[in-house]
């Protein structure tokens, strides 16, 4: 399966100054640079967003309904199945509406969890040090050596296909690559003159991670949690090629687009459709990703 | 430099043990393979006549124990499936991956440092965006979904290319440009925005002031200093190589270890599993280690931190 | 700096082109088979049996008796054979059988073989099937071997059919140690291995000396490609011959395409939702009814197998028999179905219904659709696919509440797993009553074909009773191949390449 990959000890090269406050001027620099490009990619998102959130009202009814006599129906031809149907006669429209929900509900929330837990053991991480630190980068090193996909299948195979195993292993996916970044981070951060200030001036660890570590290794987070959200979708589709996607019939993009490709030859929609958009939802946050690390000015992969 | 080494040595023996001993329970709880094997007449006597043959009838510590010793006597164990030594059938598959990995890596570098460089080098202009959508694109679309497109219009209806296998070059094409895209796409990125910071570090400008010809300060400053994420991600990429394999080769029917490993766990093939798995990690601790190594290289003043 | 690195780029690419258009194609009399799924090793005594294994190892072993397309018993390696008591078979051997190694077959190698395969030292899974039957074999002459039965067997010459019996040289055998013999077999088929790449290829050599003379293809390459739409592709793009296991859904798609044709072969065996009659609300056979009522066989074979499997009738199948040609199909009727649930109380308890997700051809959108008819008559179905070693784990365990399975035959309902498959682990579902066994134990030895006859209908209305299970529709097996080509696919899966089976046309 894809990986991100971030730079270990490298670090990400973020912003090396505290952030100043931003002026007025700067406060609006970003909409002046929004281009065509990310202004479409920001449209495309929403839309896709709403789309989804609003499946029950755009196509009510229930994704996993079948219709035997009716398999197989091409989009366009018949006007109870706008974009037609799938192998056992389910709404192809519904299913990518609630399908989407399904991927993107995996990519956000698996991100969340992932990056707040990869935060939170980078910066104790690196700012502990000593043995904490040692285990901490143990276990990251013994999950990173195991091929993904094999742990991935193991995992899957032993707690079953529901959405909170496979957002516990996107997640799981995650956590490592943060908490190298992170660490990397803090442990610059830390010999830096306001951190020392700080701590010369009495200031108790949770209040320095809070007030100046954190705030200075946002911005980078922030790209990297936008670009792992199209990973973790793409991630979600390479485990339903190999059967352990989310349990059928509850629909996702990755499991339709898998298995609609052994019939591709006799009913092209069914793979194709699915696949159409989450290219353009992966593209759209790509784009929004590579525009917010050049506003934010951050350098990550 | 050699207590850095064996320091790093102990490290990845260590880490070994913890993949060993992960591998050894996680497989365990995903059920014996005695059941897939039995025909549908056997009894649940031959079932457990056939469990006690392979030796699962024994607590999972037994077994584990008994793993270890064979371990240190370089005993990996049988193959249930293949019934043959699971380090002889791991050893067959090593390389094709290699052969499907290595020219993936290769390319994904060779193009991907330049065209990041050259996308740093015109930020923002017409090039930079171009080379933007590349990788943008090579990070659309599940691997198997692009690999299947390249089948259908490359090899059945354009006949240029053959579907599967890995015989002639050939047969390389269409797996190695399904399997580059993904990490191409990474090393754009990455060296693009490394290059970009390098390049507002004070010693670019004081080399620019000293009147340093482009080249020079592309070639002798901003390189390898921007080189030094990519390093790390080559060495994470050599972990990720069966995983991104896997979906590749089951795609075009390539004999490699990334098949043989999903195989393997349809098969509940613990012997050959566990040596995959064991090469695989063994593999990464070596390739960071080169990583650290090309630090060095690439910048002598890096310091050997231990467990960095 | 950029410009010398794509310089290099472009040239490498140029290089390896001019070097690729110089290779020639080669066009020997090659047979390339794609399958979907590969054996690991290739001693038949030791290996599990498969659907792969039928397939291969028919094109390499031969053994003393063969099943013909009828499902009849014929010989192969032995001629002829007689009973000369209720437990003794004799049979006469084939004279000038020649092995793939150039030896010639004796008795001796026969007994060798039969009492690896039984009682051989080699840790072996498919030797249950021949276990609780064979006493002991025994080389009583030049060309003459004794087979003794634990009990009265009339079906022996059926069991010796299968490739997993097969003969092989006993020196070699014995010369040659466990672990170098699963990828260097040597037996008396129509084919030699000469080589193996695991996840690949296995190739095959013509066995010129092959007792029924030489088959058509000078050489056999069967072809590992797990993926379906690959191995379709490879099809079309004329990289292999023949391809096994399609997609019920391209077979008129690939029917129609001018140089390809598709064969459909019914195989001897059925589909069939089994219940746990011990546990869950499958205990009560009212539900099992209900459950079975529920399922609109006809529109599953219509719909998803484009109308090209029979729905069943019986819990036997035509040829077999005892089979009852005139049943009507199983009933379809969801109104009665939830009047027996509602006469049974069921109140919303959930249903674990774990079928496995890619063993059985077309079988997850198969378990999709009845998932979907049970939820129809109000049924509340936990419905979870599993993988396939986690599904045969679970079902010798004894914890599936419903599943789908497949029950074969071999044309007498005395080895059809309908009749005989209780006394395995599947009785952990379900205890026929002592009349059932009774019935079944006079039907197997009893030579007054009425009293079979009245025996088997009355085993049928038993489990029409009880329904332990319910039969679904008979199996077919789809073949790819390229126009020209003459062959007939075997109900056994075997791919038989055997001279008169097998001709690339013109």
């Amino acid at each position: 399966m894809e990986k991100a990959l971030t730079p270990k000890s490298a670090g990400i090269a973020a912003s090396n100054q505290a952030m100043p406050a931003l002026t007025q001027g700067q406060r609006w620099r970003w909409l002046r640079e929004m281009n065509v490009t990310i202004r479409v990619a920001t449209v495309v998102l929403l839309i896709m967003v709403l789309a989804v959130v609003l499946a029950d009202f755009i196509a009510p009814g229930d994704p996993t309904a079948q219709s035997l006599r009716a398999r197989l129906t091409p989009p366009l031809t018949n006007p109870d199945y706008l974009l037609g149907t799938d192998g056992t006669g389910r709404d192809l429209l519904m299913r990518l509406l609630h399908g989407g929900r399904v991927s993107l509900l995996i990519g956000i929330t698996a991100t969340i969890i992932g990056t707040v837990v990869g935060v939170a053991l980078g910066v104790v991480s690196g700012y502990a040090r000593g043995w904490v630190d040692e285990v901490i980068s143990y276990v990251a090193e013994v999950q990173l050596s195991l091929p993904f996909v094999l742990l991935a299948i193991a995992v899957a195979l032993v707690l079953g296909r529901s959405l909170a195993v496979l957002i516990g292993l996107a997640a799981l996916s995650t956590w490592p690559l943060y908490s190298r970044v992170v660490r990397g981070e803090v442990l610059s951060l830390r010999e830096r003159e306001f951190v020392v200030a700080a701590r010369a001036l009495g200031g108790n660890s949770t209040h320095i991670i809070l007030r100046h570590l954190l705030p200075n290794i946002a911005a980078p987070i922030l790209v990297l949690a936008t670009i792992n959200i199209g990973r973790i979708i793409l991630l979600e589709s390479g485990l339903s090629f190999l059967g352990i996607g989310i349990q059928p019939p509850t629909p996702s993009w990755g499991n339709m687009i898998s298995d609609g490709r052994e019939v591709l030859p006799v009913a092209w929609w069914i793979s194709t459709l699915p696949a159409l958009a989450l290219m353009l939802l992966t593209l759209a946050i790509g784009t929004l990703g590579d525009w917010l690390r050049d506003v934010l000015d951050v350098a990550v992969g | 430099m050699a207590r850095f080494l064996a320091f790093r040595l102990l490290r990845t023996l260590l880490t070994l043990l913890g993949v060993v001993a992960l591998t050894f329970v996680l497989g365990r709880l995903t059920g014996d393979p005695v059941a897939l094997m039995l025909p549908q007449q056997a009894t649940l006597d031959d079932y457990n006549r056939m469990r006690a043959a392979l030796g699962l009838d024994q607590p999972l510590l037994v077994q584990f124990v008994r793993y270890l010793e064979g371990l240190t006597r370089g005993d990996l164990g049988r193959s249930i499936v293949f019934q043959r030594p699971a380090a002889e059938v791991v050893a067959e598959r090593i390389p094709a991956t290699l052969a499907l990995g290595a020219p993936a890596l290769l390319l994904s570098v060779m193009l991907g440092v330049p065209l990041g460089m050259w996308a740093a080098y015109q930020r923002n202009r017409l090039p930079d965006r171009l080379i933007a959508g590349l990788s943008l694109a090579g990070q659309s679309l599940p691997s198997f979904a692009i690999a299947i497109v390249l089948i259908l219009v490359f090899s059945v209806t354009l006949r240029w290319t053959p579907t599967f296998g890995s015989d002639t070059w050939r047969h390389y094409i269409l797996p190695t440009i399904t399997l580059t895209l993904y990490p191409l796409a990474i090393i754009i990125r990455l060296t693009r925005s490394s290059m970009l910071e390098v390049l507002n570090q004070g010693y670019m400008r004081t080399a620019a002031a000293k009147g340093l010809s482009d080249r020079i300060r592309a070639t002798n400053h901003a390189l390898p200093n921007a080189l030094i994420p990519v390093v790390t991600v080559i060495g994470l990429q050599v972990a990720a190589i069966i995983s991104g394999a896997a979906i590749v080769e089951a795609v075009f029917a390539w004999p490699g270890l990334g098949t043989l490993a999903v195989g393997s766990i349809g098969g509940r093939d613990y012997p050959v599993i566990q040596t995959i798995v064991l090469i695989s990690a063994a593999a990464f601790g070596i390739g960071n280690l080169l990583v650290d190594l090309a630090y060095f290289a690439i910048d002598p003043r890096i310091q050997t931190k231990a467990g960095g | 700096m950029l410009k010398q690195w794509f310089r290099l780029v472009v040239a490498v690419c140029i290089v390896m082109s001019v070097v690729g258009f110089t290779a020639a194609q080669d066009s020997a009399p090659t047979l390339t088979i794609g399958i979907n799924a590969e054996v690991g090793a290739f001693d038949p005594h030791s290996v599990p049996g498969s659907i792969i294994g039928n397939r291969i190892f028919h094109m390499m072993f031969d053994q003393l008796t063969r099943t013909d397309s009828q499902g009849l018993v014929q010989p192969m390696l032995a001629t002829e054979w007689t009973q000369t008591d209720d437990t003794t078979w004799v049979f006469t051997l084939r004279e000038g059988v020649t092995f793939h190694n150039g030896e010639t077959m004796t008795a001796e190698d026969a007994a060798f073989s039969l009492n690896r395969l039984v009682f051989g030292e080699q840790e072996s899974s498919i030797r249950t099937l021949y276990t609780p039957f064979i006493a002991g074999v025994e080389a009583t002459g030049e060309l003459e071997l004794t087979i003794t039965t634990v009990a009265p067997d009339p079906l022996l010459p059926l069991r010796l059919s299968t490739p997993y019996s097969a003969i092989m040289p006993q020196a070699y055998v014995e010369a040659t140690n466990f672990e170098a013999l699963q990828t260097a077999p040597i037996g008396a088929g129509p084919y030699r291995m000469t080589e193996f790449i695991a996840g690949d290829r296995i190739v095959l050599e013509r066995h010129d000396n092959y007792w029924m003379g030489a088959p058509e293809a000078a050489t056999v390459t069967i072809r590992l490609i797990p993926e379906t739409s690959t191995r379709v592709a490879a099809l079309q793009a004329g990289e292999v011959d023949l391809i096994t296991t399609v997609s019920p859904d391209l077979v008129d798609v690939l029917d129609a395409e001018n140089a390809l044709r598709v064969d459909t072969v019914p195989v001897y065996n059925f589909m069939l939702i089994y219940f746990n009659t011990t546990m869950g609300i499958t205990q009560d056979s009212l539900v099992r009814r209900a459950l079975s009522l529920a399922i609109d066989r006809e529109a599953i074979a219509d719909a998803l197998w484009g109308g090209r499997v029979r729905v069943m009738n019986d819990f036997f199948l035509p040829g077999e028999f005892g089979y009852g040609a005139e049943r009507p199909i199983f009933p379809y009727d969801p109104e009665q179905a939830q009047a027996l649930l509602a006469e049974a109380g069921y109140d919303g308890e959930e249903l674990p219904f774990t079928p496995p997700s890619t063993y059985y051809t077309n079988g997850q959108l198969v378990t999709d659709a009845i998932a979907e008819m049970w939820e129809a008559v109000g049924i509340n179905v936990a419905y979870e696919p599993l993988d396939t070693a986690a599904w045969a784990d679970r079902s010798l365990g004894g914890q599936n509440i419903a599943t789908l399975q497949s029950f074969g035959t071999s044309g007498d309902p005395a080895t059809n797993s309908v009749v005989q498959t209780w006394n395995s682990w599947l009785g952990q579902y379900y205890t026929p009553s002592e009349e059932f066994n009774t019935l079944a134990a006079e039907a197997a030895q009893s030579l007054d074909n009425d009293v079979r006859l009245a025996n088997y209908r009355r085993i049928a209305e038993i489990l029409e009773t009880d329904v332990p299970f319910t039969p679904l529709y008979q199996s077919v097996e789809f073949y790819a191949m390229r126009d020209g080509i003459t062959w007939t696919p075997h109900q056994e899966f075997y791919i038989d390449l055997r001279p008169g089976a097998f001709n690339f046309g013109s």
